[in-house]
């Protein structure tokens, strides 16, 4: 890489770098010091590639999916965040506003496994469609599908105030 | 809850990541680790395909990519500036004695010089105004580059600096990445700004209003007073005074999100201070705004963050120096003049005294970079900078020393904490 190269590598970094740290936030369940750590060495393995690629940021992207899974397999645990409160449970659904909700629902997905999380963020804040999931993750679609199922089955058992989340309309 | 509800979670839960400044460091210092220790053996059919992703193109387009991704929660992020630490710099010295201006970078301890501009004096409309040319330190190359802006203030860790365009003073702010040098965005104001400070943290400017030209020679203008009451004292019954500057008041900037607060107005016949520009700075903890002392030996004046008259904070020390207090704060630099001396600060005993000009700031306990003058000093202009330890035993030469430092077109450092 030379220096022209490595200034560019730096602009895409710098201009991209919110971006890739939030993605990473949630794909480590909001813990701060593993999204560091998945975000610089997926740009590790880009800096490799510098050049060679079309998209670096899809790449980087796939990248941080992809390892953020393997590492969770290989150490077979999850790197689970450090919100480790259970959500508690109110007495009843009425009078808990959305706002109440979000904070329910975040620390719920909290507790998924990453892939579960990586799959939900791919399927939801992305917006990508089952086989582009598929894709990025290097599943199958029936994958995709059952991951996502067993996700938000696992988002209610964990919080009972979610139990009315429309599954047919998530997973359209 | 619904799809918009887990996006909008996932969306505001994001936006509590910090952004590290170092994260392209980081990469390229872990390339070659990367190298030698890539993982292996991944398992699943995720880690089985990410080999065969590297031969086909990808084509999956982010969905937020665009900044900022959400509003929900907050303004959004729109700089990631992170509030400064210092850290034990890779090279202790840097000097140029070969080239003037100097062309590769300077630095000593905990500072270096971050940018320096030459001036000249032009004329407009039958007035004297101060042109400066500004060099900005590019870390990368580890050289100065020559820039368009009218004003630049880089950030202590010298990540960001802010900068302003030419024709002071402008209507809006640059907060410019010194890593990729550009702009990453743009502060509107109000009321035009010429004068530029970071916070200590670095996270906030402070931005001062003028309602003309900041650099202009109004010695010969007498078209505003001071109230008499503001001068008329037992001590000073002299006539009004003349306000000399335009200054009118000041912003505080959040650098984050790019946004600057209310306009403060500040009375400029409360100081006595004959000059043009009077930019605001900061107290050095960062929670009130300092208005220089123009006068020796009289307390800097200080104003909360509404532009209201405020105490000095607890532990306020009378500078004579640039370089005030020693980072642990034993030591005083003192005046300017050679030689130069510093003092304990909780007894005023002389700890040493230094063969320079001025004292400019302090590298570290120890040492200072200072003004320092060539050969037998026959001239103080012709001086440059060096690093001078406080017993005075060691000097380091950093720069070249300039044949004549008031000439128009020679160089002046700004020094900032790296």
């Amino acid at each position: 890489m030379d220096a022209a190269e490595e200034r560019r590598f730096r602009e895409f970094v710098s201009a991209r770098a919110p971006a890739l740290m939030r993605l990473a936030y949630l794909l480590t369940g909001g813990d701060q010091h593993a999204a560091e750590d998945l975000v610089q060495t997926a740009l590790a393995k880009v800096v490799t590639r510098w050049g060679r690629l079309d998209e670096p940021e899809a790449y980087v992207r796939q990248v941080m999916y992809r390892q953020q899974i393997s590492w969770w397999r290989l150490a077979r645990r999850q790197r689970e965040t450090s919100v480790a409160d259970v959500p508690e449970h109110p007495a009843g659904r009425a009078g808990t506003d959305e706002a109440e909700l979000r904070l329910i629902l975040r620390r719920a997905l909290a507790r998924l496994t990453p892939r579960q999380r990586a799959v939900l963020v791919l399927r939801y804040l992305e917006d990508l469609p089952e086989d582009e999931v598929a894709r990025v993750l290097g599943c199958s679609v029936g994958t995709v599908r059952s991951t996502a199922h067993r996700s938000l089955a696992r988002l209610r058992q964990t919080a009972p105030e979610l139990a009315d989340l429309r599954l047919s309309e998530v997973i359209s | 809850m619904t799809p918009r509800m887990l996006k909008q979670t996932l969306e505001e839960w994001s936006r509590e990541v910090r952004v590290p400044a170092d994260l392209a460091d980081r990469a390229l210092r872990r390339r070659s680790r990367l190298r030698l220790t890539r993982l292996a053996g991944a398992v699943s059919c995720a880690a089985a395909v990410a080999a065969v992703a590297l031969l086909v193109p990808l084509v999956v387009i982010p969905h937020f990519a665009v900044e900022p991704i959400s509003r929900v929660g907050g303004p959004p992020v729109v700089v990631p500036v992170q509030p400064y630490r210092e850290t034990k710099p890779a090279e202790d010295v840097m000097t140029d004695t070969g080239n003037s201006p100097p062309k590769r970078m300077i630095a000593a301890g905990r500072v270096a010089v971050s940018a320096y501009f030459t001036w000249r004096w032009r004329t407009a409309g039958g007035r004297k105004v101060m042109d400066r040319t500004w060099y900005l330190l590019d870390q990368v190359t580890g050289t100065y580059e020559k820039t368009d802006w009218g004003w630049v203030e880089v950030a202590p860790g010298l990540r960001w600096a802010a900068v302003l365009e030419k024709a002071l003073p402008v209507r809006r702010i640059g907060i410019f990445d010194m890593e990729v040098r550009r702009v990453r965005a743009w502060v509107p104001v109000d009321r035009p700004v010429g004068g530029l400070a970071w916070s200590p943290d670095g996270t906030r400017l402070l931005a001062t209003a003028y309602d003309d030209l900041p650099d202009l020679d109004m010695t010969t203008v007498d078209e505003r007073q001071c109230p008499t009451r503001a001068a008329a004292t037992p001590e000073d019954a002299r006539p009004p005074r003349m306000i000399s500057t335009s200054r009118t008041g000041f912003y505080v900037v959040d650098v984050a999100t790019a946004t600057a607060g209310d306009f403060h107005a500040v009375d400029p016949c409360l100081t006595d201070n004959s000059n043009v520009r009077r930019d605001f700075g900061w107290s050095d903890d960062g929670t009130l705004v300092r208005e220089a002392s123009n006068i020796w030996k009289r307390p800097d004046a200080f104003y909360d963050l509404e532009g209201r008259p405020h105490d000095a904070p607890a532990g306020y020390v009378v500078t004579e120096s640039k370089a005030g207090v020693s980072p642990d704060g034993t030591l005083l630099a003192g005046p300017d003049g050679m030689p130069t001396k510093v003092t304990e600060l909780s007894t005023g005993r002389v700890v040493g005294r230094q063969q320079v000009l001025q004292l400019l700031a302090w590298a570290d306990d120890r040492r200072l970079v200072a003004l320092g003058c060539a050969g037998a000093c026959g001239s103080e202009f012709h001086n440059g900078l060096v690093l001078v330890s406080v017993d005075g035993e060691d000097k380091v030469q950093l720069s070249v020393y300039r044949k004549n430092s008031q000439k128009p077109e020679e160089w002046h450092p700004v020094l900032t904490l790296r």
